[in-house]
């Protein structure tokens, strides 16, 4: 059988076997080298976030108290509950709302909301100064953040001391 | 809408002595002065409403001090208690030296 292949008969087949083994392997080669590069210079960025982890100490002089959630001075002081997503999808638009049952009569009222966000560039976010005339402890706005991170509010009571609060949120996209 | 604009919501009639919610938006860029523009390549400078004060029947009820970490088209709300059919005013100072105001009436009924 062997002896009657014709020359024209053996080029055929194997050009059709070196053409299929040949040209996958190829393609496959320069698709590996593809997906490879590129893969190292996006994740670089992406995992050099650190978070600033670290409480405020003091405001203008003044030392911050930090109580543990749920303690009897938590709950003595009624401080705010702190209202925001788990993840903000844009940095730029975050819906933060600040709500406190602490009663606003005249002599025993909160005086002020200091906002604070270490990880941005500029710690100090804004400041809500309230009287009795409010009725009820409760700001609302929308704030830019850069990472994630800690939300921090200082409440200033009627009688001019300092506690603090915060809250963790994810970001997707920073803001600043 | 123009820049400066307020756009205030409060409830159209309110008992007195009940305690109402007040919502308002300005219409305002509050750039940070750390973004630049992919066009030109140049920083934009820094331009946000840093104060605001609320005056209700000629007294200071609420003063917000702003960042550069507040969002465009600033949002504010805020709850006030009803005493007497009087106005509500809304005073914004930026740090172009520019005054932005409105004022509404609260119907006490």
């Amino acid at each position: 059988m062997d002896e009657h292949v014709s020359r024209r008969d053996f080029i055929k087949k194997t050009a059709v076997i070196t053409l299929a083994a040949v040209v996958p392997i190829s393609v496959v080669s320069d698709a590996t080298a593809a997906f490879a590069a590129p893969k190292p210079k996006i994740d670089k960025p992406g995992k050099k976030i650190t978070i600033n982890k670290s409480k405020l100490k003091e405001f203008k002089g003044k030392e911050i108290i930090w109580t543990e959630k749920g303690s009897a001075e938590y709950k003595k002081m009624m401080l705010p509950k702190i209202h925001l997503p788990l993840i903000a999808q844009n940095g730029g638009l975050v819906p933060l709302a600040i709500a406190s049952d602490h009663p606003m009569e005249k002599g025993n009222y909160i005086r002020a909301y200091h906002v604070f966000d270490l990880n941005n560039p500029v710690p100090r976010i804004a400041s809500f100064y309230l009287t009795p005339e409010n009725g009820k402890a409760f700001i609302a706005t929308r704030i830019k953040i850069q990472q994630e991170s800690y939300v921090q509010v200082v409440t200033e009571y009627s009688n001019g001391l300092l506690y603090g609060n915060r809250k963790f949120i994810k970001v997707t996209v920073g803001g600043c | 809408m123009k820049l400066g604009a307020m756009l205030i919501r409060i409830p159209r009639k309110v008992k007195a002595g009940q305690i109402f919610k007040v919502m308002s938006i300005t219409k305002h860029p509050m750039d940070t002065g750390l973004v630049k523009n992919p066009k030109t390549g140049k920083i934009i400078p820094m331009w946000i409403i840093n104060k605001v004060d609320i005056y209700y029947d000629k007294k200071l009820v609420t003063t917000c001090d702003y960042g550069i970490a507040i969002s465009a088209n600033p949002f504010l709300a805020f709850y006030l208690r009803a005493d007497k059919k009087a106005p509500l005013e809304f005073v914004a100072y930026d740090t172009h030296h520019n005054v932005y105001k409105k004022t509404v009436m609260v119907n006490v009924v």
